[in-house]
């Protein structure tokens, strides 16, 4: 897993969402986050937040092609170093505010990943995040579908087997699904406007 | 009526089953290169198509992260038990990990101290205690022998802050060995996290008067701490001189200093 030869794979494995890689991937570079984040006055529950959180930007980052490894430990690197720049961002931010509590060695090296980070994946997080919390809110048997046909990666005959209806039917169902994830998320972005 | 000015999916004209079929197989790759070439440059032309591809890729990969969040947490569970073999064996005085809800805390004894001091000097008890405080940090768990499997079970749940099950697993061995004086430092240190500071003071007394016991110094630090938050500063005086470290006694001297005025 950890050679190089083999990133690229792992690259490629990750964007087919491979759920062996990504729990391995995830399992081996949890303890060395949460160390960091314990040892700069963050508790284990904040730990495991921001770790998903980086976890989950890697995985898109690594979808949309914006993360090429270059050495035999690059994704693992890559994966720390968005969690140390996360966490970087929380002290600095009003949630927290001792800003001079942590400056280290690294404060350079992040600088310039914060730039690429906040150019490139800012915005759409945002509404990616958004279409999240929607998605919470969705029937359950909407969100089986949806999570089967565009994670899992299943197919569309499979579903419709599972389901037992036809294969247009699933089609269908999977259209009007999307259709209201996106009202939901429509009527969040309105609440939050008019409260604003 | 104004316009909402949404950053997101606008009500604009809805995409149809078909218009979006074929954008879904833009997005996962699915066309062949000529028919991607031509719908690519039919985007670069056609601005309201282009907002569409973003909109369902947005929408696309929202639910993909939804679904990748839910697994994150089943990954997650797993994780747990190797985590718990790492960390750093029961030096309560010498981590320094903060608990931000005891900041919370401070803050808001801060300002009631600032509202009522001349009524009430009391509070400086309270304030000792959260500069005071440190949760203790807990048994490592690499070993995990059949026999206290259970006992690491519920060190396991205790590091991960979930107290109340740590003390669940934890009361019922008690039941079992009343005089084991592992399990009373615990389920004390349990209940003066979740501030069950009766129940604290009762198990963590068992473990002051065993002075055998290799959490005698440590339980003697916790009842100093839950003395003095009870305001009986003599008593928690008593028990932290039978801790002999430095933090008890700088606490020790902030209380003298404090209660001890001529």
């Amino acid at each position: 897993m950890t050679k190089f030869i083999n990133q690229q794979a792992l690259v490629s494995k990750i964007k087919l969402n491979d759920e062996a890689v990504l729990k391995q991937l995830y399992q081996d570079n949890y303890t060395k986050v949460e160390a960091y984040v314990l040892k700069n006055n963050g508790t284990m529950p904040q730990a495991k937040d921001l770790y998903q959180d980086a976890f989950i930007t890697l995985w898109q980052n690594i979808k949309q092609d914006k993360f090429i490894p270059k050495n035999e430990s690059a994704l693992q690197g890559y994966l720390y170093q968005i969690a140390k720049n996360k966490w970087l961002d929380f002290l600095r931010s009003s949630r927290y505010k001792k800003t001079n509590l942590l400056r280290d060695e690294d404060s350079a090296m992040s600088e310039s990943f914060e730039e690429i980070e906040k150019n490139t994946a800012l915005e759409n997080e945002a509404k990616i995040k958004s279409t999240m919390e929607a998605f919470k809110k969705l029937g359950s048997s909407c969100q089986e579908i949806l999570k089967e046909f565009y994670f899992s990666k299943t197919s569309l005959r499979e579903i419709a087997e599972k389901l037992n209806i036809g294969e247009a039917s699933a089609k269908n169902k999977k259209y009007r699904c999307l259709q209201k994830l996106k009202e939901i998320a429509q009527t969040q972005i309105n609440t939050i406007e008019t409260r604003t | 009526m104004p316009k909402p000015k949404s950053i997101l999916l606008k009500q604009e004209p809805n995409i149809s089953p078909q218009e979006f079929e074929k954008i879904e197989r833009y997005l996962t790759h699915s066309m062949d290169v000529e028919e991607q070439s031509a719908f690519e440059s039919e985007i670069a032309s056609n601005s309201s198509l282009q907002q569409k591809v973003n909109e369902v890729r947005i929408l696309i990969a929202g639910v993909e992260a939804a679904a990748l969040k839910d697994k994150l947490e089943t990954f997650h569970s797993k994780v747990q038990p190797t985590h718990s073999a790492v960390k750093t064996p029961n030096t309560f005085i010498k981590k320094k990990k903060k608990n931000y809800a005891w900041y919370g805390v401070a803050a808001s004894i801060f300002l009631f101290i600032g509202l009522f001091w001349f009524l009430n000097k009391s509070p400086k008890n309270e304030e000792l205690y959260n500069k005071y405080y440190i949760q203790d940090a807990g048994l490592p768990t690499t070993m995990s022998s059949t026999s206290q499997y259970t006992f690491y079970e519920g060190m396991v749940r205790y590091k991960q802050g979930h107290f109340q099950e740590a003390l669940q697993t934890w009361k019922a061995l008690h039941k079992e060995n009343p005089k084991n004086d592992t399990l009373q430092y615990f389920i004390g240190v349990a209940h003066t996290a979740l501030e069950n500071d009766s129940e604290a003071l009762k198990f963590l007394n068992e473990v002051s008067h065993n002075q055998q016991s290799s959490f005698h110094e440590d339980a003697n630090y916790y009842l100093g701490l839950l003395y003095l938050k009870n305001n009986e500063w003599q008593k928690s005086l008593d028990k932290l001189k039978q801790n002999t470290s430095k933090q008890s006694q700088r606490l020790q001297e902030e209380i003298k200093k404090f209660y001890e005025k001529p």
